[in-house]
């Protein structure tokens, strides 16, 4: 069965390059059809045939012992990620059928061989498996960035292929190391002989990283000046954006193995989410994407980076992930809150939602680190709803940048009349990115939020919460600008959304009305997986620092436990 | 008790039909020029709040028939939402429907009310182009509010609160050629938006509280007992300061609800929008869930004893917040020359009425404003819109007068509305609710009663600048050009049957709660020893219990309870009206003559021209300009310099990169053999034991990888 769906896009992928023809209204019509196929086969997975595992071995590592093994496993969690990326296709292939064109057939299979790679990454078990599908992931992409892109496509794709290549082969070296020394790259068995190599993960390796420090050195100024403005005048609560200043600063400790291993495996996926202050390369690539592209990359590649730490990061590395928590913590609300303010100064709309992006993500990373149960049920749900939400946001964005060719929130102007339809998904889409309640986002977030609160206390719910408003800000500004006010006259001709377009588009919103009435189906299955993985972390964790809680002292003010608790 | 009631779901969701069919209708039809059959629109619009209000009513009288002892609600669980789990255990949230008694009152009101403006909005909003889309909003609005009362939880409750929030953002901006008015709209979206963060974070709060037992829940009947229940006394005591905290976040999110101070700012701006919107949003629905809000958690804040801020207690902030607000409102309100802003100015100053009610823990006496009010200032929003719509889109007040023999109709019902909202007594409803206010301030602890003075002065204050109003409107010599004048008339009838029917309202639903009745009530209950207590008497199920362990805080020997008779029944309403007269007087002195200050003509300058100038100024100099600052830096200093960083690696490696392949032709290959070199050497180190040859090997790796793909790229 996992096999089947494995390789069912693939399949799918060379009937279109060789059984359609060349005009791109039949490759798009058979492509289209096979992913709905594959759509359908993907959805065992979360009705019947939730827990499905299956392994042969492949090959043997060489240079260890280590017999790689195809092993295959789905759960709640892959299950429901590999629905988003299954019913995702489809969207990204529909909503690209005007803007693409002609030369649909290439983009057809390269759409679909990511997503044959994307379940791969997804239902992988063993390292190398994952981290072949984790890379190969690139390529379709990098194809389709720099076949298709916008002006700027080519160095885009350089930037994508580049960062993320070298983010993630560091951890290339760890999993050889791992397979190595253990003798076995299956998650398992890793968790299962961690003990037997604590010794080894302990030997330290001296101040490696500090090359790095001095490279950074300028920024960590940089941030540490302009902190000094807040701290001129007495407020204390913006001291989480100093996490930057600690990370730079903690490049010039003795490193053990663990933390090398650890920092490897983080670093592959913090660039992939992107996490700050990884994230250099997703505003210029999210901006040159062509919106198809941007359905696949920003709704569901995006996941499987978050996926790495849940599924392998966390696993692997539990004390260090307890150990490093914070760290993630306050690197996820300089995410929140530092990229909803750059997205409110951004003109180019894609850039302005990769900033978006990059506000949800980071909350989802606060919600990870807190390893609290209700945070991590909403970790999944966020995930669903924002590939859904963030999907439909870039697609609408993509149809207008296909009529006008520009992306700009000052070029247009009174859409509303002349596009109703359009005006309707657009503002429908913007309010469930901002989680409005109905939309599955607002499931998440709530929930993110609530456990971010029961475990790290008020500050930091209330710093992540300033999403809550600062969504809203940046999200309406657009609405504002596109669809009221004056219309400029060459904007009289522009038609509204067509058939093939609303199709795309409307399902996402529709499903996401669904989740955010009804979660149960994604919680009911992902939050087992997610408290399992969870519960070997929280045992690392020290007893909880009661002063959290403002407690029976008479007189804990609102403002009192914002800065008595920022130091959590 | 609960009991089940089958048809609670269709309150909500007629409402919802209506909107999406219209909805429908109005995306169907955007490109004909006249857009789709209004009588059909028209139809489902009015029928959908309609069924509401009968079902609305059905369940009241099935509620009303069970009368016993305790809090009898009727519940539809419909679906479980989602789990909150917390070490120990886990809280299922199950979305579900409540209809108790205070849910009655205000469904009642809520369903009523909008189905009236609703009528009267056919007749408003006919010529416009996007009437579909007006009755889309409008009816979604309803759906909205109604969800906002009748849902059984704090998120439930919240669905609502945002919901209404969206509707009154698409309605304030309705005619969106506007910029200005869509300003406005994004404005009143964002500064809900920052109260909403309070709601949530004292709602996480209020859990966290109740979780101390394992107890934790948002449902609102948990909520209650987990407060009335005398087994969690210790816990309370010990949680004073948190459950402070929860209740002033929460009443952070209804301050901008229902526009007090600090959140004040957007609802004069929100004026913008059509005047029907404003009589049913702004006015009597939207604005009040503030109130209702309190009021549903009266147990929370009736626990929370300890002083959360400045030394004082979450009640003590509400109080003075209200008190402010009202004062403030006023004020402002005498200096509006665009007839909606004054009205608006006056809701302000009435919620400021309501919430020092809520602070005294007098929620009943609250909720009775908010009954009454609704009635009057939509009978006035409603009157003004008629004289809008009679004067072809003339709101300045500059420009009217005289209308009283051209639309008598019109005027008599804003007459009885004025009658109202200033207090006089016996035929209008403000006074009922106002005296009874101002008699719980006088009745409160330490300095509640110079609150309760200084409401006293505002309810002066209140008569002045609602009779200068009427005067300028009404009574005074026209100012109107000729050409105006001729253009003047009465509205259609579907406009003034709404009028008619609130207007009578006002005149008539005081007589509910009428502590001093001047022996009314013997002719209709022997037994009722004074006044008629129909109203609190209704509610007591939901709030008796908050309101009798404040009482038992104010008067803990019991005095107090026996001072309800006798003369002082008498004086409020005496003080009350006494204070409407002179009012009157002053403004009947000082307006008859339709002199207004400032310039008479053109552009209003200062203060009057933007009544929230000082806090606009303020905000925008704390909050806007330094946000604006950071984002600032952050986009172009801060982002840049991380890009910057990794782009100055990037050209290192590919100046390198460059350097080698000039010295080495032909390029791909060379740079392929230098990678398999380095892959070569990293397997050479990792095969020699020791963490520094992981490090080295690690290093090799990268950069063989890094020149790789360089010399694939350039």
């Amino acid at each position: 069965m996992l096999y089947a769906l494995l390789v069912a896009p693939l399949i799918a992928a060379l009937a279109t390059a060789f059984a359609s023809g060349k005009d791109g209204e039949s490759s798009f019509r058979l492509s289209l059809f096979l992913s709905l196929l594959v759509a359908g086969l993907g959805l065992p997975l979360i009705t019947c045939m939730p827990v499905l595992d299956s392994s042969i071995p492949w090959f043997t590592l060489w240079g260890t012992n280590a017999t790689i093994h195809l092993h295959l496993a789905s759960d709640g969690l892959s299950g429901w990620l590999i629905q988003l990326v299954t019913w995702l296709t489809p969207v990204a292939l529909l909503g690209s059928r005007k803007l693409i064109g002609e030369r649909m057939r290439e983009f057809a299979v390269s759409v679909l061989a990511m997503e044959a790679l994307m379940i791969g990454a997804l239902l992988a078990r063993d390292l190398v498996v994952f981290y072949l599908f984790f890379e190969a992931m690139l390529i379709p992409m990098v194809v389709i960035i720099a076949l298709y892109g916008a002006a700027e496509r080519r160095s885009a794709a350089l930037w994508f292929f580049l960062y993320t290549m070298f983010g993630s082969v560091f951890m290339l070296v760890s999993i050889w190391w791992l397979a190595w020394k253990i003798g076995s790259t299956e998650v398992s068995a890793i968790t299962a002989s961690l003990p037997q190599i604590n010794a080894l993960l302990d030997g330290q390796v001296g101040r490696i990283l500090i090359p790095f420090y001095w490279l950074l050195y300028p920024l960590r100024e940089l941030v540490v000046v302009v902190m000094w403005i807040p701290h001129a005048c007495g407020i204390h609560a913006l001291d989480f954006l100093l996490a930057p200043v600690d990370l730079i600063d903690h490049l010039r400790h003795l490193f053990t193995v663990g933390d090398l291993l650890f920092c490897s495996f983080a670093l592959a996926f913090a660039v992939k989410v992107p996490l700050v202050p990884f994230h250099s390369w997703q505003a210029r690539v999210y901006a040159e994407t062509p919106a198809g592209g941007m359905v696949l990359l920003a709704g569901a590649m995006a996941k499987i980076g978050i996926y790495g730490f849940l599924r392998f990061v966390l696993p692997i590395f539990p004390a260090l992930s307890a150990h490093y928590a914070h760290y993630f913590i306050d690197l996820g609300l300089v995410a929140v809150v530092g990229g909803a303010l750059i997205a409110i100064m951004q003109d180019d709309a894609k850039r302005m939602l990769a900033f978006s992006s990059l506000s949800h993500l980071g909350l989802v990373m606060v919600g990870i680190f807190t390893f609290q149960s209700a945070a991590l049920s909403g970790v999944t749900v966020q995930m669903v709803a924002h590939g859904l939400s963030i999907a439909a946001l870039f697609l609408l964005v993509g149809f207008l940048e296909g009529r006008t060719s520009s992306r700009s929130r000052d070029d247009f102007g009174g859409l509303a009349d002349k596009m109703p339809v359009f005006a309707l998904l657009l503002v429908a889409s913007a309010l469930a990115s901002a989680a409005l309640p109905g939309s599955a986002n607002f499931v998440g977030e709530f929930l993110l939020l609530f456990g971010a609160y029961l475990a790290s206390g008020f500050a930091v719910a209330a710093i992540a919460g300033l999403s809550v408003i600062f969504g809203v800000v940046y999200l309406l500004i657009l609405v504002q600008r596109w669809l009221y006010g004056k219309r400029h006259p060459s904007l009289d001709t522009i038609s509204d959304l067509g058939p093939a377009e609303i199709a795309a588009v409307v399902p996402l919103l529709l499903i996401s009305l669904f989740f955010g009435f009804y979660p149960h189906p994604i919680s009911s299955q992902a939050d087992p997986v997610l408290e399992a993985i969870a519960i070997p972390v929280r045992q690392q964790i020290p007893p909880p620092a009661t002063a959290l809680v403002p407690s029976a002292s008479p007189a804990p003010t609102a403002s009192v436990a914002i800065t008595g608790a920022a130091s959590h | 008790m609960k009991l089940t009631f089958e048809l609670l779901w269709l309150i909500p969701f007629l409402p919802l039909l209506g909107a999406i069919l219209n909805g429908a209708l109005s995306l169907g039809s955007a490109s004909s020029k006249r857009g789709p059959a209004r009588g059909l629109v028209a139809l489902l619009a009015v029928l959908a709040p309609g069924a509401s209000f009968v079902i609305t009513v059905l369940a009241t009288c099935k509620l009303a028939s069970h009368t016993e002892p305790g809090n009898t609600a009727l519940v539809q669980p419909l679906w479980d939402w989602f789990a909150v789990a917390v070490p120990g255990f886990s809280f299922k949230l199950s979305a579900g429907l409540m209809f108790d008694h205070l849910t009655a009152m205000m469904l009642l009101f809520v369903t009523g009310i909008g189905t009236l403006i609703h009528l009267y909005s056919v007749g408003y909003m006919w010529e416009d182009r996007g009437f579909a889309r007006f009755m889309a909003y409008m009816n979604f609005f309803m759906f909205s509010m109604i969800v906002l009362v009748i849902g059984d939880s704090l998120p439930m409750t919240f669905v609502g609160w945002e919901g209404v929030g969206l509707c009154s953002y698409l309605l304030i901006g309705f005619w969106h050629q506007n910029n200005e008015y869509n300003d406005a709209a994004r404005k009143a979206f964002i500064v809900n938006r920052i109260g909403d963060l309070g709601f949530l974070l004292g709602a996480f709060m209020l859990f966290q509280v109740m979780s101390s037992n394992g107890q934790g829940s948002l449902n609102y009947r948990d909520i209650s007992s987990w407060f009335q229940n005398f087994a969690n006394a210790d816990l309370i005591t010990s949680h004073l300061g948190q459950i402070g905290a929860a209740g002033l976040l929460i009443f952070f999110g209804c301050t901008g609800k229902s526009a007090q101070i600090p959140l004040v700012t957007w609802l004069p701006d929100a004026m913008a929008g059509p005047t029907p919107v404003s009589a049913l949003i702004h006015a009597a629905t939207m604005v009040t869930s503030g109130v209702y809000l309190l009021a549903r958690l009266c147990d929370l804040y009736a626990h929370a004893t300890a002083p959360v801020l400045a030394g004082l207690t979450v009640s003590q902030v509400i109080l003075l917040i209200g008190c402010i607000t009202a004062v403030w409102g006023a004020i402002a309100g005498l200096l509006q020359v665009d007839i909606k802003k004054a009205l608006a100015y006056s809701t302000v100053s009435q919620l400021g009425y309501m919430f020092m009610a809520a602070g005294v823990g007098a929620y009943d006496v609250a909720l009775f404003h908010v009954f009454t009010h609704a009635f009057f200032k939509a009978t006035l929003f409603l009157g003004a819109g008629s004289v809008i719509h009679g004067l072809h889109h003339e709101q300045d007040m500059r420009r009217m007068g005289g209308l009283t023999k051209l639309m008598p109709i019109t005027h008599l019902w804003m007459f009885w509305a004025w009658f109202s909202i200033i207090g006089l007594p016996i035929l209008g409803s403000g006074s009922f609710s106002k005296d009874l206010i101002l008699d719980r301030l006088f009745d409160g602890a330490s300095w509640t009663p110079i609150v309760g003075g200084v409401a006293l002065a505002t309810a002066l204050v209140t008569a002045i600048y609602m009779s200068r109003v009427m005067y300028l409107t009404f009574w005074s010599p026209s100012r109107m050009s000729a050409e105006t004048r001729a253009g003047v008339h009465e509205s259609p009838l579907i406009m003034l049957i709404p009028i008619s029917i609130l207007g009578f309202g006002s005149m008539v639903v005081g007589w509910l709660w009428a502590p001093a009745d001047f022996g009314v009530s013997h002719l209709v209950d022997n037994k009722s020893q004074h006044g008629i207590h129909f109203f609190n008497d209704w509610l007591a199920p939901v709030l008796g219990s908050a309101e009798h362990f404040t009482h038992q805080l104010l008067h803990p020997k019991g005095e107090g309870a026996a001072a309800e008779g006798g003369l002082s029944l008498y004086a409020m309403p005496a003080l009350g009206s006494l204070a409407a007269l002179i009012g009157w007087l002053i403004a009947r002195a000082i307006w008859r003559g339709g002199r207004v200050q400032g310039p008479a003509e053109g552009e209003i300058t200062g203060f009057s021209a933007s009544w929230t100038w000082f806090f606009d100024r303020v905000y925008r100099v704390t909050v806007v300009i330094p946000v604006q600052v950071v984002a600032w830096i952050l986009a172009w200093v801060v982002d840049a310099a991380i890009g910057g960083v990794v782009a100055g690696i990037a050209a290192l490696a590919r100046f390198m990169g460059d350097g080698y392949t000039s010295v080495q032709r032909p390029r791909l290959r060379s740079s392929l053999a230098l990678s398999m070199a380095g892959v070569a050497t990293l397997v050479a180190v990792l095969l020699l034991q020791g963490a520094f040859a992981w490090v080295v090997g690690l290093l090799g790796a990268g950069v063989a990888v890094l020149f790789l793909l360089l010399e694939l790229f350039f």
